[in-house]
């Protein structure tokens, strides 16, 4: 399940297809900045995302703060829950 | 007596599930009502009630991108400035795991800032943790809904 910085609301096979379609070009994604806390089998990671991308046309960069919720079952983590509120330019 | 000993090993599994969702059920309800909670305790600037709600390592996302921990959020409820006449959520779905829960909704807030009323709509997700029985939300995030 994802938030969206518009405040819209994904499950995984929208948020797949959202990232698989060809308006989406991202250039570059990085973590400014990332924490994760432990709770048993739930961590929840939160930090500042940073992404370039083209939109209509025009290079544009946006930072974005997240917080991720994850689950481990066995030995494997995954992300159930991911939120992003856009941080305004000043 | 093999078909039996089946029977009676699907009977068994059944019954563990019927349980176990029984279970996520009860707990369900139980973080639900924890939400309605938190809200009644925002309309009323109950920081004493919200103090026993959220964990000690809280963390709090407000749709402004800003970040706040729990003693960061508890001010900023018990601020003057900070005039809330109604908190609801229009909707929340939850998940639960087996040491925590998920809750995704919509939080409609009305209030009075700087003089001028206002009613945000809000998308969030609250990440709640059981620990000694009890459940604490120990992150939230809210983002405004400005999608169409």
């Amino acid at each position: 399940m994802a938030v969206d910085i518009d405040g819209s609301l994904t499950r995984k096979s929208e948020f797949l297809a959202g990232i698989k379609a060809h308006s989406y070009q991202p250039s570059r994604a990085v973590y400014e900045q990332i924490s994760a806390r432990m709770y048993g089998d739930t961590a929840v990671t939160a930090g500042i995302f940073r992404v370039k991308e083209i939109e209509r046309g025009k290079a544009v960069v946006r930072r974005e703060r997240f917080i991720d919720t994850w689950i481990r079952e066995g030995r494997t983590w995954q992300c159930v829950a991911s939120q992003v509120t856009l941080i305004p330019t000043k | 007596m093999k078909k039996l000993a089946v029977a009676a090993a699907v009977f068994l599994a059944a019954a563990a599930f019927t349980a176990f969702a029984q279970n996520s059920a009860d707990e369900g309800g139980r973080v639900l009502g924890l939400e309605k909670a938190w809200n009644h305790a925002i309309e009323a600037k109950d920081t004493k009630a919200l103090d026993q709600l959220l964990a000690p390592t809280f963390v709090a996302v407000e749709i402004d991108g800003s970040v706040s921990s729990k003693s960061e959020f508890l001010a900023s409820i018990k601020a003057p400035e900070y005039q809330p006449s109604q908190a609801v959520n229009e909707d929340m779905s939850i998940q639960v795991y087996s040491n925590s829960a998920v809750v995704v909704g919509i939080f409609r807030i009305k209030g009075v800032e700087k003089g001028k009323s206002y009613v945000h709509r809000e998308r969030f997700i609250d990440t709640w943790i059981k620990r000694d029985g009890g459940w604490q939300c120990v992150a939230s995030s809210a983002t405004l809904i400005t999608a169409k």
